[in-house]
């Protein structure tokens, strides 16, 4: 055996092992190299990971503009890929991420955030007292909430106005046969859509239906699988939506009313007001404040804070809604855009805000992952 | 007589069923890309503004030009290297060179992208241009292998022993031997992995990283947010791209008889 | 030793030459493909939670969500693999017996040529001709087809549609090739025969076929086990296919332990399945061939190529 080996080197010593030694190093250049390149290079950029209608590209160009930093985006689609994002590179390779709370408070715990320099930040002041709460137990150290959004229920007037109602329970899209029972006209080809696919967000309403506030109730597996069960029964009547293509589209032609964020509905009421309309649900509903968090492997620190600071001024915020219909959270800018007449049904009001619920789930997002898993692979009626 | 008849009638009814069949979508988006309005009803009267939009717009160019950028790149690598493997096994014979290139081809695409995210998390390089290269080199290598072996093996063998044997040396067979006869094989894998690359969804969907964004990412992800009609224009220009691409090389007659043995 | 570099690379070329020209791709492959999916596979022995080597992770892949989701992909992929035979099988016939030899190369270009488009797009351009207030459904509600409340999307069968509409040139191309090489004397003999068209079919055209047959019907199946863009974008979003899976366990969960088990486990399915069929298949002939006479070359099954 060993001659055998020592045979096999002696006839392929030279030359053969040189040519794939070259070789090699010609691959390890190439793949490493533009690596080393750019940390050779220091450059002033910034590269931040968010959702793609949460901060608009006009709103970079104007941070770019103003600071003379780059800014370089990675767009995400759900929460969970932010938190994968960041396990998988440990941190590194990003500077700024806006996760949801429940997102920022596992990567708190997992130790993939660095606290953030309060003294650096101007303009914190003013923040709705809802997201300052200690849920998450997030403080204020870690994460700082810019803008959130909530699920509401986006309906078509005209369908309503027919039968002489609006949707403004949970009842409407978990059990339309008690909510429109003395409608059997609606009930017919009735069908709703569920513009995300947050499952963590969609189990979190489903256990606010049944049971109300209390979330920690989820950690029992027979109140889960009763959650699981709602949705399994409604799903012939259950669109997702996932190709969002249009909002219009589906509220004119496909369903008459859909739950999901209501910065998606805001487009729509703004240009046609009477034909949509939205209503906040009469259970409460579940909100998402996005963070601001910085990495702990983070290397531009500094631009990280400008971009928090340049983000949380009244003007940004408002911006933000402009464009993209996450509501801004200061108090004060609340109150502003109730006054305008075109969003007034958009922003909830204080007793209306008492009843949202956080949606702080007590399960990892593995159970979670399973949970929808198990409404995804039931079975329907036939064709569906 | 009348079999013969009906059986003329109804092959000739299912290609025409054929042909609406495949065409009925390329043709409603190429048609509504030309549409004055918005509404993808009714037609509104002839305009170019969504081509406007779409040339105008710095991300759809950018996700173009990176698109076409990793298939360049990936044609090119997966075509010399695959030719270099093949015409080497003529001289270095180990039992596994040529096998180890089935995986690419028998395996879902999935599996490819999962490995390149994970190679590459594990060798911390971040992901972009590279890996996206590697990965449709990768596919590349699946169609090209197998098409230039029986491309290879048509060829006769004792055309390489008769130029070596005057003399020339392997490089020169090669340059002025095998190549020239293998052009037309070359010209059609060359074209079939560059529209391999550009179609590719699953690996630009694993491996595309920060800041370089391709066309199947951006359509995935725009499509979510809102229908642009200026997504018509960007796909019927691809379309317009790959006939262009097959007219020249059916006009310039270099693949005939690619399919079949006439 | 410039001069001694400039020998060597000399050297290599005229003694190593095979080697040398190999180097590259192999490397290439073995480096990017074949040790990290031996890597990943030595990963999914292994759990996130516990130490040592288990099997843990392909117990889960049995659990009951997770193997529904698979068996969805399942019954995609033969359902899109049976859709595609049943429409490529005619129309390679068609273009073998039908069309002019000189025309033949053009009209199959230009019927592939709408797959040379981007993947996703075609899933769009799809979309956007079934949408509720596009021009098809218009039509299709106008001449009384359709009632109102239902849509041409969100359903199974148009799933199945747009999934032989992507995958169908991986079908047409082997069947095609086969066709192609019959030679057409034994056509003439076999009508000069007595035999009815249909019968020609039965007995000549279909044995000579079942190479090209089994070898799209392998690629097919293959390909679209991993599919789940598709249903996701056209066919609505309510099911799980084998493709989510993964898509969760590496992108969402960032559990590459378990998302290499799923993917491993996918992989042994699909192929086991496909070696059942086979299988089942022959003794369905074997059986049968005792009450109907068979073709020897359908007997026999052989797909090797």
């Amino acid at each position: 055996m060993i001659k055998k080996i020592v045979r096999f080197w002696e006839r392929f010593a030279t030359l053969r092992s040189l040519i794939l030694a070259v070789y090699i190093g010609i691959f390890l250049l190439v793949l490493y190299g533009p690596k080393i390149y750019r940390a050779l290079q220091y450059k002033n950029e910034l590269n931040i990971c968010t959702f793609a209608d949460l901060i608009d590209t006009e709103l970079i160009e104007r941070f770019e503009k103003a600071t003379g930093i780059k800014v370089n985006c990675k767009y995400c689609e759900l929460d969970p890929e932010m938190w994968a994002q960041l396990k998988i590179t440990g941190g590194g390779g990003l500077d700024l991420v806006t996760p949801a709370d429940f997102v920022a408070s596992r990567l708190k715990q997992a130790g993939l955030l660095q606290k953030i320099n309060k003294s650096a930040l101007r303009q914190l002041a003013g923040c709705h007292p809802i997201f300052l709460r200690k849920d998450f137990d997030t403080g204020l150290d870690y994460c700082v909430p810019f803008a959130w959004n909530y699920y509401s229920l986006g309906y078509n007037k005209e369908f309503f106005a027919k039968h002489q109602t609006i949707p403004d329970s949970l009842q409407a899209i978990f059990e339309p046969q008690k909510a429109f029972a003395d409608k059997p006209a609606l009930l017919k080809d009735y069908k709703f859509a569920v513009f995300e696919d947050n499952p963590h967000e969609l189990i979190a309403m489903g256990c606010l239906y049944l049971l109300g506030n209390d979330m920690q109730q989820l950690a029992n597996q027979k109140v889960c699988d009763k959650v699981i069960k709602l949705f399994v029964n409604h799903k012939h009547t259950y669109l997702y939506a996932y190709v969002a293509a249009n909002m219009r589209y589906y509220l004119t032609s496909v369903v008459p009313v859909a739950l999901s964020f209501v910065s998606q509905f805001k487009d729509l009421i703004e240009e046609q007001p009477e034909l949509f309309g939205t209503q906040v649900p009469k259970e409460g509903t579940v909100f998402v404040p996005q963070n601001f968090c910085i990495p702990f492997g983070a290397k531009n620190v500094a631009a990280a804070h400008k971009f928090i600071d340049f983000f949380l001024t009244n003007e940004m915020l408002l911006e933000v809604f402009y464009t993209g219909g996450y509501l801004p959270v200061k108090t004060a800018l609340l109150e502003q855009l109730r006054e305008e007449i075109a969003f007034s049904s958009l922003i909830p009001n204080e007793k209306e805000m008492q009843q949202f619920c956080a949606g702080a789930l007590p399960l990892t997002l593995k159970q979670v992952e399973q949970t929808w898993l198990a409404v995804k692979t039931a079975k329907t009626k036939v064709g569906h | 007589m009348i079999e013969k008849q009906f059986w003329r009638w109804s092959a000739w009814l299912w290609f025409a069923f054929t042909i609406v069949f495949v065409y009925a979508p390329v043709v409603a988006m190429v048609v509504f890309s030309f549409n004055q309005g918005q509404s993808f009803g009714g037609w509104e009267g002839f305009s170019c503004k969504w081509y406007q939009q779409f040339l105008g717009s710095e991300d759809m160019v950018h996700a173009l030009s990176g698109s076409l950028l990793v298939g360049c790149l990936a044609t090119f690598f997966s075509v010399i290297l695959s030719l270099l493997v093949v015409v080497a096994s003529k001289w270095w014979r180990p039992w596994w060179l040529l096998e180890i290139f089935m995986v690419n081809f028998v395996v879902p695409e999935i599996f490819v992208a999962v490995v390149i995210l994970n190679i590459f998390v594990f060798l911390k390089i971040q992901m972009g241009l590279i890996s996206l290269v590697v990965g449709h080199t990768l596919l590349g290598f699946g169609t090209a292998v197998p098409l230039f072996r029986t491309a290879f093996s048509e060829l006769q063998h004792a055309l390489l022993d008769a130029s070596l044997d005057l003399g020339a040396t392997y490089l020169q067979t090669l340059r002025y031997v095998i190549l020239p006869i293998l052009k037309p094989s070359i010209i059609y894998v060359a074209f079939l992995i560059f529209s391999l690359s550009m179609d590719d969804f699953f690996i630009n969907f694993f491996c595309s990283g920060v800041g370089f964004p391709t066309v199947s990412t951006y359509v995935y992800t725009t499509i979510r947010a809102y229908v642009d009609p200026s997504l018509n224009a960007l796909s019927s220009s691809l379309f317009f791209l790959s006939l262009a691409l097959v007219l020249l090389l059916t006009l310039s007659q270099s693949i005939d008889g690619i399919f079949s043995d006439d | 030793m410039v001069q001694y570099v400039v020998y060597l690379v000399k050297k290599s070329f005229k003694q190593e030459f095979g080697f040398v020209l190999a180097m590259p791709a192999v490397i290439w492959q073995i480096c990017f493909l074949l040790l990290p999916a031996l890597v990943l596979f030595w990963r999914s022995l292994f759990t996130i939670d516990s130490w040592g080597v288990t099997l843990a992770n392909y117990v889960s892949c049995t659990g009951a969500t997770y193997a529904a989701a698979i068996y969805n992909s399942l019954v995609l992929a033969y359902l899109t693999a049976l859709a595609c035979l049943l429409f490529c099988l005619p129309l390679a016939l068609v273009i073998n017996f039908h069309i002019k030899r000189e025309l033949r190369t053009a009209v199959l270009l230009f019927l592939m040529m709408p797959s040379w488009t981007n993947f996703i797009i075609r899933i769009y351009s799809w979309f956007f001709l079934l949408r509720n207030d596009g021009m098809l459904f218009r039509i299709l509600q106008g001449l009384g087809l359709l009632n109102a409340g239902s849509s041409l999307l969100a359903n199974q069968v148009v799933t199945i549609v747009v999934m032989v509409y992507c995958y169908f040139p991986y079908m047409l191309l082997p069947i095609y090739n086969c066709i192609s090489n019959i030679n057409p004397r034994i056509l003439e003999a076999s009508g000069d025969l007595g035999a009815s068209s249909w019968q020609t079919f039965w007995r000549v055209i279909l044995p000579l076929s079942i190479k090209g047959i089994g070898s799209g019907w392998l690629v097919v199946t293959l390909v679209s086990f991993g599919e789940f863009a598709v249903p996701e974008l056209i066919g609505g979003g309510k099911y799980a296919y084998w493709g989510n899976l993964v898509v969760n366990n590496f992108l969402l969960l960032s559990d590459y332990n378990a998302g290499s088990a799923v993917i491993f486990f996918g992989i042994l399915v699909i192929l086991a399945s496909l070696l059942l069929i086979y299988a089942a298949l022959k003794l369905l002939l074997l059986v049968l061939s005792h009450f109907v006479t068979i073709p020897q070359k359908l007997l026999r099954l052989n797909f090797a190529d």
